[in-house]
């Protein structure tokens, strides 16, 4: 096993239903690795299994076997609070709906991850000030979602994803709610703090566009992996053009 | 099709309805109860000794509609946040917004209709359970009370039934005056609340005033009459609001300064609780008004229950006399809990009732000694009488002959020294008298004993002989008030707690989705159900702690009417207080399951 691989999968399924309901295998065998710094793309059609693979690896849900390896660590042989505690402090998440609590200001939305690792108070403000500078959203710290666009909306939570500095961002559909300008937006964004901070991320889509951000994509299909395609060298809009031939071949 | 949608759309959310439903239920239920004792002037009359009370029900009973009310608009906004996104999705395919509303006719029509029926069944249960219950707990036989009161069902059924027409009229209006974006958004509609801090000094002002104005008509009720109670009624439920608004908001925008609120996730319990302050102003004050009327009403009920016994105490040194006390007497005697129990030989001829010197100096008799004013609830004391004062023409004398059977009152007491009382002629008797600890404990067995008495001097005139005879008296002069005490007590409680918990479990559908945010990020399963604890914590101690401080004030009302009101009230508030505190973990718990509980925090297959 590569050292410095960030996640490592081995060998996963994942079997929903059971004794009495009609079993159905939404991962069957999946073996993967990110290395440190990569941007990795998870492509496929919807009920293809990207999400169940995200929320896995994630810790939202248990594989029915395999093994997941974060930073090394088993997260299988973790206990419900170590998870949380994992989450918390390991993990960064960006979904589709943004997922923000309309009860709490865009800064105390960007300082929830600090405050569930007891940072002081300080240290959250400057903080979040500094992460909010780098998404350039320090102009609307003090409002409410509900005052935002989905543009802002999302940077606000990318803020929040990378606030405790995790290893890996774990993307959900991000751009799926956002206008096509703001989507560009946030990709660039990703891909700026991916170079930048040398975080690992890891996207979930099925949209070429933002996939084209990626550095490597993962094409999943009926719950296995077929085609990796590698951006290298190629330009963005060359890799995209790639993308779209891949998809019209595998499907 | 419109009744299968409308159907389906309660078969679907069933767990949903089922809340709204018991709670509908449990309204109607309680508000039959009270107008079922508000409209029985007969009832009232024969049992309560104050001219006003029918008017003082009347208020009581227009406190509760406007209650009411309020619930069940808190009921119907629920109903309508389920299912405004299923009409929206309706419409959307082409329903029209009469056949909407026809669906919202018959959904209405059959959770509140039915709600109100199997309410007012559950009232006339509650109705005769608990006032049998009460009864038999303060030995007071109630006159008059009719389980089917008919007045008060029919309005029960006019209330609710114009609460369900008004219910479906304003959501008939929503649905086709609303833009169908909004009506598909309505359950993500967020009020931010006002942050002006000069807005909120004037507004707690005002309220402190308002306050003010009510105690202080309530404090000199001889003053106003019957004006004080709606005026009070009014000023303070406003009063409440007022200062609960500015207070509350105030009190967490400055909790969310301090570096306290920056661990955990306290900083989110406080958004929480702030951003639908609006919504928990109302109720809150609401809960608070009913705790204190429902405290009050169950301190005033306690006060009387406690003073009954010992008023009675003072009327004489013993609580029951027996004349020659038969083995079936002695065997009642043997199971009561005495704090004495003398027997005296006496002999009677035409006109003397003679006594023994010897077995007097052995076992004296005994008077009460008058209270002073300021311990006139407490226990009485007693003294020995002298066989000198007990032989003249005295208080204790007369005392004495009392508790002699009627044909002896008005002999000449004559103590012997006891080898003349030995000698001397007439007819032998023993006089059994007893003093009991607890008159309300010993209350059955005391009447077993009084149909053994030769004399029922109570039935023969307006003397009292021992202190049963005047327990048995002021209960019924008494027992009255402290059993509408009671009874309302326990009925405004049930409707308070219904309320409250009501409208939190009502908030679960958005709480769900922000916790499940939080599970998802890693907050802590453990983490969140403290949280919750918090936050349903706050919400319960702010109008159980205004409604103590209320029911403190307010009993100086009742000083007109009891010696002490304040006398031991706090174990009434202490056991109120854990009544309510079981309603709040009924909740915390209820909540929790219904927030956090999932199969796993990333949903299923098809969620996420």
């Amino acid at each position: 096993m590569n050292n410095k691989a960030v996640v490592s999968v081995n060998n996963l399924f994942k079997t929903y239903g059971g004794r009495n309901s009609a079993k159905y295998e939404a991962l069957k065998g999946i073996n993967l690795e990110v290395q440190s710094g990569e941007f990795v793309g998870i492509m496929g059609a919807s009920g293809s299994g990207k999400t169940t693979l995200l929320n896995l690896i994630a810790t939202l849900d248990r594989p029915t076997s395999g093994e997941i390896r974060i930073n090394q660590q088993d997260i299988l042989n973790l206990k419900k609070n170590e998870l949380s505690d994992f989450r918390a402090q390991e993990l960064g998440f960006i979904f589709q709906d943004f997922s923000l609590l309309e009860n709490l200001t865009a800064a105390e939305n960007i300082a929830l991850p600090l405050t569930l690792t007891n940072t002081k108070k300080a240290q959250i403000d400057t903080t979040v000030l500094q992460v909010a500078q780098k998404l350039s959203i320090e102009d609307f710290l003090s409002q409410y979602p509900a005052q935002l666009s989905g543009g802002q909306k999302q940077r606000v939570a990318a803020a929040r994803a990378l606030v405790h500095e995790p290893q890996l961002l774990l993307a959900d559909e991000p751009t799926g709610a956002l206008d096509s300008n703001s989507a560009r937006d946030l990709l660039e964004l990703l891909t700026e703090i991916n170079q930048a901070s040398n975080v690992s991320i890891l996207l979930v889509t099925h949209d070429p566009f933002s996939a084209s951000y990626c550095n490597r994509i993962l094409m999943i299909k009926d719950g296995v992996i077929g085609n990796t395609l590698k951006r290298d060298s190629k330009t963005r809009t060359e890799f995209y053009q790639e993308i779209l031939t891949d998809l019209g071949t595998y499907r | 099709m419109i009744r299968k949608l409308a159907f389906a759309g309660i078969q679907r959310r069933w767990s949903d309805y089922l809340v709204l439903f018991s709670g509908l239920s449990i309204g109607s239920a309680i508000f039959y109860m009270f107008a079922a004792l508000a409209t029985n002037d007969k009832f009232l009359k024969a049992n309560i000794n104050i001219s006003s009370v029918t008017q003082v029900f009347a208020f009581g009973l227009i406190l509760l509609t406007i209650i009411t009310i309020v619930y069940v608009s808190y009921a119907q906004s629920f109903l309508l946040g389920m299912r405004y996104q299923d009409y929206g999705l309706f419409m959307i395919f082409g329903a029209k917004p009469r056949k909407i509303s026809q669906m919202i006719l018959l959904e209405t029509a059959t959770v509140q209709l039915g709600s109100t029926m199997i309410g007012l069944v559950l009232g006339m249960g509650l109705t005769k359970i608990a006032s049998q219950w009460l009864a038999n707990q303060i030995h007071f036989p109630l006159t008059g009370l009719s389980v089917v009161q008919l007045p008060a069902i029919f309005v029960t059924i006019a209330l609710f039934g114009l609460l369900a027409i008004s219910s479906v009229l304003v959501s008939q209006w929503i649905v086709r005056k609303k833009s169908l974006n909004s009506i598909l958004k309505a359950n993500q509609i967020s009020n931010q609340p006002n942050q002006d801090n000069k807005l909120k000094i004037l507004e707690s002002m005002g309220g402190l005033i308002l306050l003010g104005l009510g105690f202080t008509a309530m404090m000199h009720i001889e003053v106003l009459q019957l004006a004080a109670i709606p005026f009070a009624l009014v000023t303070i439920s406003s009063g409440t609001y007022l200062v609960i608004h500015s207070l509350f908001s105030w009190v967490i925008n400055w909790l969310k300064q301090k570096a306290i609120s920056y661990r955990g996730i306290r900083l989110f319990t406080l958004g929480q609780l702030r951003f639908r302050i609006e919504n928990y102003t109302r109720v809150l004050s609401m809960v608070t008004i009913l705790f204190a009327l429902a405290l009050g009403a169950i301190v005033v009920g306690v006060g009387y229950h406690r003073q009954i016994p010992i008023m009675s105490s003072y009327s004489s040194a013993y609580s029951m006399n027996i004349t020659n006390p038969t083995r079936a007497t002695d065997k009642i005697v043997a199971k009561m809990d005495l704090t004495k129990n003398n027997e005296y030989s006496q002999v009677s001829d035409q006109s003397h009732v003679y006594l023994n010197q010897a077995q007097l100096k052995q076992q004296p008799i005994e008077a009460v000694i008058p209270a002073n004013a300021d311990k006139q609830l407490a226990q009485p004391q007693y003294k020995s009488v002298s066989i000198k004062q007990l032989m003249g023409q005295t208080v204790d004398n007369r005392a004495f002959l009392m508790l002699e059977p009627l044909a002896q009152r008005n002999k000449k007491l004559v103590v012997l020294p006891e080898r003349q009382f030995n000698q001397v002629n007439g007819t032998k008797s023993t006089l059994q008298l007893i003093r009991v600890r607890d008159l309300n404990q010993s209350v059955p067995q005391l009447k077993r004993l009084e149909a053994y008495q030769h004399s029922v001097a109570a039935k023969q005139g307006y003397e009292i002989t021992n202190s049963y005879e005047m327990f048995v008296i002021s209960n019924t002069l008494f027992g009255g008030l402290e059993f509408i005490g009671l009874f309302l007590g326990i009925a405004f409680l049930t409707m308070l707690a219904s309320c409250l918990m009501f409208k939190v479990l009502s908030g679960t559908k958005m709480d769900r989705i922000r916790y499940q945010m939080l599970l998802k990020i890693g907050v802590s399963d453990k983490k969140l159900k403290r949280a919750i604890a918090y936050e349903i914590g706050v919400l319960f101690v702010i109008p159980g702690v205004a409604g103590i401080v209320y029911v403190a004030l307010g009993l100086q009302m009742f000083k007109k009417l009891m010696v002490d009101p304040y006398d031991q009230w706090w174990w009434a508030v202490l056991g109120f207080t854990a009544c309510y505190g079981v309603y709040y973990l009924l909740t915390v718990k209820l909540y929790q399951r219904l927030v956090i509980k999932t199969r796993n925090p990333g949903g299923d297959k098809l969620g996420v």
